[in-house]
């Protein structure tokens, strides 16, 4: 069975960093990581009614924000519903 | 006296706070394991006043904070009015098993696999992952692998009657997922 978010948790599979701009490689220092994400799972206590039917979308939120849970080697950003400020 | 406003009334011993008799059974809550991420001292109460899912007579472990002198929640004697919230971690089954209560859920840590074989002491557990024993009042079922909060886990270790016991306690709304099972 997959991993299902609980509370106002929202889970988000994270785009992958670019590490080559134009043909050039970036060192580690510079890749800076995504702020979009695709919407996994959402919890039972999120009340936006956008967020709730948005699995599968891509979800914008700030850096530096949530916190990371691994399962099974897939890895998951962990969002509260306030944290995300945009989905596309 | 009665209990009233979701409230329930114990009774401490503020003399041995982490130690309490039942039956014939010392069970005490040790401060000597002195780990990160453990309850430091958790309470062991006895109810006197309770409601539909704590009785009068029996054993809660509950946290530390209401039993203080001069405390609000001090009532007369030994006796205490504490909040019947999160705050109560569990009771005690006859045979020492700690069941959870109030929206806690037990558990047991999940080890971090290692490509190579490792000694007990160096074997590391996650901090955010464990396996749910015991749900009660909650969703979550015996089984199912709990991920919560960073560091959100805390470790409850108690003695009964000589032999150590321990159990990994979460609070529900600190649980960010969990996989069915």
């Amino acid at each position: 069975m997959p991993i299902k978010a609980t509370n106002n948790y929202i889970f988000i599979v994270r785009d992958e960093e670019k590490s080559e701009v134009n043909g050039l490689l970036l060192p580690p220092s510079g890749v800076v990581k995504p702020h979009t994400g695709t919407i996994f799972s959402v919890g039972g206590k999120v009340t936006d009614p956008n967020i709730i039917k948005s699995i599968g979308l891509t979800a914008l939120f700030h850096q530096g924000i949530g916190f990371t849970i691994e399962d099974e080697g897939n890895k998951y950003l962990v969002l509260q519903e306030h944290e995300i400020i945009a989905i596309k | 006296m009665q209990s009233v406003n979701n409230r329930i009334i114990v009774r401490v011993d503020m003399a041995q706070k982490n130690r309490m008799k039942i039956g014939d059974i010392w069970v005490q809550s040790a401060l000597l394991f002195n780990t990160n991420y453990r309850e430091k001292s958790p309470v062991i109460a006895e109810v006197v006043s309770g409601n539909d899912k704590v009785k009068a007579g029996m054993f809660i472990c509950c946290h530390h904070n209401h039993f203080y002198h001069p405390s609000p929640y001090f009532l007369q004697d030994d006796l205490y009015s504490i909040p019947f919230n999160k705050t109560i971690f569990g009771y005690f089954t006859e045979d020492g098993r700690l069941i959870s209560l109030c929206g806690n859920v037990f558990g047991d840590r999940i080890e971090i696999p290692s490509n190579i074989p490792l000694p007990p002491e160096m074997v590391q557990k996650y901090h955010n992952k464990m396996v749910c024993t015991n749900g009660n009042d909650t969703k979550y079922k015996k089984g199912e692998i709990i991920f919560t909060r960073p560091n959100a886990l805390y470790d409850i270790v108690y003695n009964w009657g000589g032999e150590e016991r321990l159990v990994t306690k979460v609070s529900e709304d600190m649980i960010v997922g969990y996989k069915p099972i």
